[in-house]
């Protein structure tokens, strides 16, 4: 994986004002974190929380690899938790957006950058 | 000369607008074999705060010859065979030969429509006069619907409050013609340009910002305009194919018994409060008037009516107080919820697509609404697979636009909400 062009997704990711925060994650490893000087603080909290879980999330999503599991979203107080994941892998995008944003426009601005993690990871 | 040499699109998602232009020009004029007929430009609205829609065009101009004409505007997001972006921007160029063309703007649409169209008109006519080409195609793009962002209201898509809901209705007459803010009057000014030129075909798209409907802005040649339509009119020898789909159904009838002068909000559905007889007709709860109703419910939900034997669909946008405001003009008599989803917006273009006999073609161009991309999301990759699937390696641009509409003097006037109308253009 070519850290750097990840770094870059990330970076432009959250350029988009409904993009509070953002990172790429694999099971068992630390993954790819933007500068959390770049994210929202009001989500800081929550991006922790899921750093330090994805392995369980993970878990999860292993069973459910099987039928297809693409993409899992939740809600967590005023945020909305996406995680997509890249086919064929253990790795994630995982992106906070704030519960009344035009979740249209944030799911195109995610599938996007799913595209393109998926040709970086090929690489 | 192959196709991708006479028409070929550009796009670019660089974030800063005078970059945004250069590489989106170079990309679009890379493989041309001459000088461009026209370019057409979609942009979303990041640039007014990335360096600004000025910069984009002259970043353009860096690349397109200056005396190349260029039209177009903001959307909330684009579709070109390339894929579908929420940010970006996105040309294409156009240089066949046999085509003689014209561009115009009009301004003040939304004080005077009628005067815009008919500015419009005339200089179409005049440019157009001495073609020795017979098929004439009109594209239209014109500032949409912006709604005034109120304190201490806000933007917003429910205010309950009778009193502040009649505040806010009693502004309107003033903001619509005073600051030029409020409804795009867009079927005011299609029914004007197609009176004057009933012979042609005719694609349209409305300005739009991130669905936030807050502002928007039109291109013409390298210059930003604010309620204004800008025009482009076309003879060729070349066939046009037009069309509209939107996927709904009727389901729920009741009767629109009152509505405002302009027909723009409805006060009473079968003699009740508009608002409360929604409610009881869609079954849902006074909470689901909230603020997903926009973005997330009403999408699903649209008011349905039968226009001259066709069935079209227009958003709810806003409840105030007990009224329900609308995008374009309804008319008092029966009327539908409407019924559509992911499935059939996709299948729908599908449908259209396949029933429009399009032979050997050269470019499409699309608008669709942007509710649509808004409802779909992600999944709007289906209805790029879906229009790949139709043009193959056809170059294309479709813009997520706050209205369009089509016109044909077979199919006459379609002003459209949370459809996709499209051109395409063959040579046989």
């Amino acid at each position: 994986m070519d850290i750097e062009k990840i770094q870059a997704v990330l970076d432009d990711l959250l350029k988009f004002e409904d993009v509070y925060a953002c990172m790429v994650a694999k099971q068992g490893m630390e993954g790819v974190v933007p500068d959390k000087k770049k994210f929202n603080p009001k989500v800081l909290g929550i991006i922790e929380t899921l750093q330090n879980t994805i392995d369980n999330e993970f878990q999860i999503i292993k069973q459910y690899t099987d039928y297809g599991l693409e993409e899992m979203s939740f809600r967590l107080q005023d945020f909305e938790v996406h995680l997509y994941v890249l086919p064929g892998s253990e790795i994630a995008l995982i992106a906070i957006s704030p519960s009344q944003a035009n979740r249209g426009l944030v799911e195109v601005t995610l599938e996007n950058a799913r595209r393109k993690l998926i040709e970086i990871v090929k690489e | 000369m192959t196709n991708d040499s006479l028409v070929n699109v550009g796009f670019s998602e660089k974030w800063v607008a005078r970059e945004a232009g250069r590489e989106l020009a170079s990309r679009a004029l890379a493989e041309m074999a001459g000088k461009p007929k026209f370019f057409i430009v979609y942009s979303t609205i990041h640039y007014a705060e990335n360096g600004g829609f000025k910069e984009l065009l002259d970043g353009i101009y860096e690349f397109l010859p200056k005396d190349v004409p260029l039209i177009g505007g903001t959307v909330t997001g684009l579709m070109i065979p390339q894929g579908c972006y929420s940010h970006g921007a996105a040309g294409m160029a156009v240089s066949y030969p046999n085509m003689d063309v014209s561009v115009c703007v009009g301004n003040n649409i939304k004080r005077d429509p009628t005067a815009a169209a008919k500015e419009c008109a005339k200089k179409i006519k005049s440019d157009l006069s001495s073609s020795k080409f017979q098929n004439q195609f009109i594209f239209t793009f014109s500032a949409g619907t912006e709604i005034l962002d109120v304190p201490p209201v806000g933007r917003t898509s429910v205010v309950r409050s009778e009193l502040l809901a009649k505040t806010i209705m009693s502004s309107f007459s003033t903001s619509q013609y005073v600051l030029q803010k409020g409804s795009g009057r867009e079927d005011d000014l299609l029914a004007a340009l197609v009176a004057e030129i009933p012979n042609c075909k005719l694609l349209h798209g409305s300005a739009i910002d991130d669905v936030k409907m807050l502002r928007n802005y039109q291109f013409y040649n390298n210059t930003v305009l604010t309620n204004a339509v800008v025009c482009l009119g076309v003879k060729s020898d070349l066939n046009t194919a037009i069309n509209f789909a939107h996927g709904a159904e009727p389901s729920i009838s009741f009767e629109i018994t009152k509505v405002s002068d302009d027909g723009r909000i409805i006060h009473e559905i079968n003699n009740k409060p508009a608002a409360e007889e929604l409610l009881r007709l869609i079954n849902w709860q006074e909470g689901f008037f909230d603020e997903k109703l926009f973005t997330k419910r009403f999408p699903f939900f649209p008011l349905g009516l039968h226009v001259n034997g066709k069935f079209f669909i227009r958003p709810f946008v806003m409840i105030l107080g007990d009224s329900i405001l609308l995008m374009t003009k309804v008319e008092k008599g029966k009327a539908f919820i409407a019924r559509i989803n992911g499935g059939s917006m996709v299948s729908s273009v599908d449908d259209a697509l396949a029933a429009s006999k399009i032979g050997a073609p050269i470019f499409g161009l699309f608008t669709s609404c942007a509710i649509r991309f808004m409802a779909l999301g992600r999944e709007i990759y289906l209805e790029r697979d879906v229009i790949l699937k139709h043009l193959h390696s056809t170059p294309f641009l479709l813009g997520y636009c706050g209205g369009e509409a089509v016109y044909t003097p077979e199919l006459g006037l379609g002003y459209l909400n949370e459809s996709i109308g499209y051109a395409v253009f063959g040579s046989d």
